[in-house]
């Protein structure tokens, strides 16, 4: 009889692990020609272009292909956060090939979703390659910045933080003006699990890009990630809705606004006027630092007014 | 008796063998022993201490930059590349430059950076005049966007002695170049074992007959040994020492591996204080080249160069070296090392005496202050022997221009104000300066005083001097913050405050501040206080605000804990200039504090990064709140105390502020552009009156440093944030100017706060004035004689 239990006990084991293993990969690969499908997954782990970009990574200098079409309700699919969380999604490009390739799963624990239009949606604008900016650079200085910030952009696919981090100080310093290389910093500290640093980036890349709403959304979007990667979803949806205010079709706000529905004020409607007591837009935010368990929310006011 | 003597004598001669030979052979066996422990200790532990190097920052160059502002050529020269004849560009280091057809080639230095390896590759620059239009692969025309230009070494960390090796493996060097080696020093070297009688006895013979020590008869083996153990001196008794320590040698080491430490020990010349050991910093040195490069002419003169490397230096004496090189060729024929065509060829190149850059202590306060931070960090056996090369953030020729900036300012105002001059160096007039970039916190250059030669007290870091009217930013900040809060004051650059005596009373003491001259202007905006540096107005803001809330904004700022007494408004604090640079970075940088820094990497011998820099930054004041002082300061620059600024030429968009104490002893000028920030400081060590404001004594540095320094970089302008809005104003009724009123001032304002009515005022027809500082009865005319 023993040879038999064993027998069956091992069937039983590799069924349960093939199951495993094609559920995961299922929920990981992008639907062909939708967008990435890490702005669905609630940790930013599972989220840089490096582990869930599309198999047709655009790198031609000739200016990438971006994918095309939106995506339908029914291409929607999250992993589930405990996949998510696990170690093995972290940002190895090996697994990102690997899941890049699996088609997607049914999302679970989705909040009620809130309705935003038809409004299609961009794609993520900092996953895109910097060379219509290049092209445009206004000045030899931004130019050659802006070649680090793309080389940085690879780096942060590639899971390079560190040297991302530096090659954007680097970047920085050729041009301090040069406030998209804020925005891969943020994107480099969100990944590196320190939100408080990358909130400090993602903001003074939001100060810096008001000429720039697209980018500047983006900004905000990142910020709102960061905030719900350190446990504040109040902080969190304040900047995916700032962000949509400005931009309303950035699916990373578009989506975390989605997700973070149920931690939605209700009165935080229009801009209310400055009063004695209220706090002025620009001032520092008063909530709790990142990282610090999420409390009754603080009393703010949304930031820009809408741009459109 | 013939018996009876022979006996005796063979009594003799037995009792010598049986009683004298034994403790001879004792004794000799005992000292070979203890020679050859030397020999292998010396052989198995660390054979040399390694200097570690500092160098400088790299500079990256790209299509726009200006090869004269950044001072390319001169940054060439102190990289040792060396000029040739265009189209003959042909081995790293070498470069031309064709003005006529705008056309300059570099071939570039490898060099191990921190974190990658740069081979050295040739590059072709596309000039416009100075200016870089595009840089391509000169063989193949594929562009190239940037490439970056190796650190200079700037000093380094030693024992004793500078020698500066660079330890290679044989099989790293080219075997012509170990063939020339031995031909010029040990034909025989393969042949004997650590001694080549032959050559000893002639020389001994050479020696004996002249009547003085005159020829050595070395072997390799023989001079590795001198130079591990032994002193130059020349007697018989070190030659027998050193034999005896050769023939060991070479009983326990392969050939190779004696070879091996000779490569790298041998001494061949001197860059300043800096002494050059060793075959690959030889090759550096004299030919720009790594030993792979070298030709076999230049091989022939750095192996000839062995017996006297000052004498035969290339360089200085190319002649002399021209002939040794020949007789190293001539050798290397006669050995069979090389071929006839090889030779005619080798002695045919031609030898050029060339200039080279020696001076190794370039920016010493800078210096200084990297290895006062190392070595809270690094014992000193580590620094001073293990090779570790240590990256920092110095730019060379930004060093360059600010001590120039510094050492003409003295000068301009001792001929200005004799009263200055002093005849003891110690009492001398003093400056400092402290440059960096306020977004990557990277220091760029650091001037500690006049003259390190006569004093290496370094001001920038270690004197503490009273920041007078520096400090008054802190207040302003502290006042807007309360407004920004919510706090049921108003504070914004328009807000309007009395000039007047004022006495502030606290606790059973008070304190009365004066204007300068005793001038007062009565009803100001606040803008106008800071632009004209009112001791008054600013004292009651202050007061208004309170002096805890300035306190906790100056320790935001990096001052520490102050004391609670009014007069630390006007800076009557101790504080060091790079405090004050720290402060107004943080101001610059849009609220972000990046802490200033000076080492980027440190990387150990086997090019292992031990210590790197992370780039952090804290946002320590609002956007807004730092653009609204950007703002005020920029007026400061544009119509208040600092306009010398403007008349002396510098016309891109800067903000600072003037400072001078009460005392007139302190002078200071701290001022930044949205990418670099610049401190400087003027005054005595002694603490004696200068009589000068930092108008007078520290503008003028600060200006003609920051027009060079930032020659280079394309201007840009202070970014306002979304939030806050730039408004004109009508300066009687707050309300927006519209174009026909008479009078407007300009101001920054949170959205929630800006004017949104016209003023009344906006008549069709109506005069308009551009100018928001022009006084109408109300407010005051600017100030002539400014008050810091």
């Amino acid at each position: 009889m023993r040879p038999l239990s064993t027998a069956v006990l091992a069937f039983t084991f590799a069924a349960l692990a093939s199951l495993s293993i094609s559920t995961r990969t299922s929920a990981l690969q992008a639907p062909a020609g939708g967008p990435n499908k890490e702005v669905f997954a609630f940790n930013e782990e599972s989220i840089p272009g490096a582990d869930l970009t599309p198999t047709a990574t655009p790198t031609p200098a000739a200016g990438a292909a971006s994918s095309p079409g939106a995506p339908g309700p029914s291409n929607a699919a999250a992993a589930s956060p405990s996949a998510a969380g696990s170690p093995a999604s972290g940002g190895s490009p090996v697994a990102a090939a690997s899941r890049a390739e699996s088609p997607a799963a049914e999302p679970t624990d989705i909040p009620p979703a809130i309705d935003i239009g038809s409004i299609a949606p961009t794609l993520r604008v900092s996953d895109q390659p910097l060379d219509r900016m290049l092209a445009a650079a206004p000045n030899p200085a931004r130019g050659a910045s802006l070649r680090i910030c793309e080389q940085a952009r690879q780096e942060i696919d590639a899971g390079h933080y560190d040297e991302a981090i530096r090659d954007l100080g680097r970047s920085i310093s050729i041009d301090p003006s040069n406030s998209y290389a804020y925005v891969y910093l943020g994107r480099a500290y969100i990944l590196k699990k320190d939100y408080k640093q990358a909130l400090t980036f993602l903001g003074r890349a939001a100060a810096g890009l008001g000429a720039d709403p697209v980018w500047r959304a983006e900004a905000l979007a990142f910020e709102g990630l960061a905030y719900e990667q350190a446990g504040q979803p109040t902080d969190a949806f304040n900047a995916y809705q700032q962000a949509l205010a400005i931009t309303p079709g950035n699916l990373t706000a578009r989506v975390g606004a989605t997700r973070l529905a149920a931690y939605s004020q209700p009165s935080n409607a229009a801009t209310p006027a400055a009063e004695d007591g209220a706090a002025i837009p620009g001032a520092p935010p008063s909530g709790p630092a990142p990282g610090a368990p999420a409390s009754e929310p603080p009393p703010t006011a949304p930031d820009a007014s809408p741009s459109d | 008796m013939f018996k009876r003597i022979l006996k005796i004598a063979l009594l003799v001669i037995g009792a010598t063998f049986l009683f004298a030979i034994p403790p001879t052979l004792y004794i000799f066996i005992s000292y070979y022993h203890q020679l050859e422990a030397e020999v292998v200790a010396r052989f198995s532990g660390q054979r040399w201490n390694i200097p570690s190097r500092i160098y400088s920052d790299s500079l990256l160059v790209y299509p726009g930059s200006s090869l004269s502002d950044v001072g390319f050529f001169q940054r060439l020269a102190r990289l040792n590349y060396h000029r040739v004849d265009a189209g003959q560009v042909a081995t790293r280091g070498e470069y031309s430059y064709d003005k006529a057809r705008g056309q300059l080639v570099l071939f570039l230095h490898s060099f191990a950076y921190p974190y990658r390896n740069e081979s050295g590759e040739i590059v072709q620059l596309n000039l416009k005049g100075e200016s870089i239009v595009s840089m391509e692969d000169p063989a193949t025309h594929r562009p190239i966007y940037s490439f970056e230009l190796e650190p200079e070494l700037i000093s380094g960390i030693f024992q004793g002695d500078w020698q500066q090796r660079r330890l290679v493996r044989l099989s790293q060097i080219p075997p012509a170049m170990i063939d020339a080696i031995l031909a010029a020093e040990d034909h025989r070297f393969y042949e004997h074992h650590g001694i080549d009688i032959v050559r000893t006895i002639k020389a001994a013979w050479i020696d004996f007959t002249s009547g003085h020590t005159r020829q050595g008869g070395s072997t390799l083996t023989q001079q590795l040994m001198k130079n591990f153990f032994l002193t130059p001196q020349r007697s018989y008794k070190r030659k027998i020492k050193e034999a005896l320590m050769a023939y060991i040698a070479e009983q326990r080491y392969s050939k190779d591996e004696i070879l091996e430490n000779y490569i790298n020990d041998i001494y061949l010349g001197q860059r300043g204080q800096e002494g050059i050991y060793g075959v690959w910093e030889a090759s550096e040195f004299y030919f720009s080249k790594e030993p792979r490069d070298l030709t076999i002419g230049e091989m022939a003169t750095i192996a000839g160069m062995i017996s006297s490397p000052n004498r035969l230096s290339p360089l200085k004496h190319p002649e002399a070296a021209r002939q040794r090189r020949d007789e190293v060729l001539a050798s290397m024929l006669q050995d069979g090392y090389i071929s006839k065509a090889a030779y005619d060829v080798a002695v045919a190149e031609l030898m050029h005496p060339r200039e080279v850059y020696t001076e190794n202590n370039d920016a010493p306060y800078f210096v200084d202050y990297v290895k006062k931070e190392l070595s809270e960090r690094y014992p000193p056996s580590v620094l001073s022997a293990e090779g570790l090369r240590i990256f920092t953030t110095l730019d060379v020729h930004t060093e360059k221009l600010a001590e120039h900036a510094i050492e003409h300012n003295l000068s301009e105002l001792e001929a200005k104000h004799p009263k200055l001059l002093r005849r003891e160096e110690k009492d001398k007039l003093e400056s400092c300066l402290i440059s960096l970039e306020p977004q990557s916190g990277k220091i760029r250059a650091m001037v500690g005083g006049r003259d390190y030669q006569q004093s290496q007290f370094n001001r920038v870091v270690q004197s503490k001097r009273q920041p007078g009217s520096v400090f008054k930013p802190v207040t302003y900040l502290a006042a807007f913050q309360e407004t920004l809060d919510g706090g049921p004051q108003k504070f914004l650059p328009t807000t309007y405050i009395e000039d007047a005596p004022f006495t502030w009373e606290y606790g059973d003491m008070s304190w009365t501040p004066n204007n300068y001259k005793d001038r007062y202007f009565g009803h100001v905006t606040l803008e106008m206080a800071l632009e004209e540096s009112l001791n008054s107005a600013t004292a009651r803001l202050a007061n208004d605000v309170g002096l805890d809330r300035i306190r906790a904004m100056a320790a935001k700022l990096g001052f520490g804990d102050l004391p609670a007494y009014p007069s630390i408004i006007l800076g009557g604090i101790e504080v060091s200039p790079i405090q004050v640079a720290q402060a107004y970075a943080i101001i610059a940088n849009d609220g972000l504090q990046v802490h200033p820094y000076a080492i980027t990497a440190v990387v150990d011998e086997n090019g292992k990064v031990i210590e790197g820099h992370e780039f952090t930054a804290e946002q320590v004041l609002s956007p807004e709140l730092a653009y609204m002082m950007q703002f005020m300061l920029e007026q400061v620059i544009n119509h208040g105390t600092g306009a010398a600024v403007r008349t002396m030429g510098f016309t891109r968009p800067a903000a600072g502020k003037t400072g001078t104490t009460n005392d007139e002893k302190d002078a200071w000028f701290a001022g930044f552009t949205p990418d670099l920030l610049t401190v400087v400081w003027t005054g005595f060590d002694q603490k004696e009156v200068l009589g000068l404001t930092g108008a007078q004594a520290s503008l003028p540095a600060w200006t003609n440093f920051m027009k060079a320094a930032t020659a280079s970089r394309p201007p840009i302008d202070f970014t306002i944030p979304p939030s806050l809005v730039d408004e004109r104003i009508d300066p009687l009724t707050g309300d927006k100017a519209g174009p026909n009123c008479p009078m407007s001032i300009e101001g920054v304002f949170p959205v929630a706060l800006a004017p949104t009515t016209v003023c009344p005022e906006n008549k069709a027809g109506g005069a308009v004035t551009e100018d928001g500082h022009a006084a109408t009865s109300d407010l005051p005319d600017a100030i002539v004689d400014p008050n810091d």
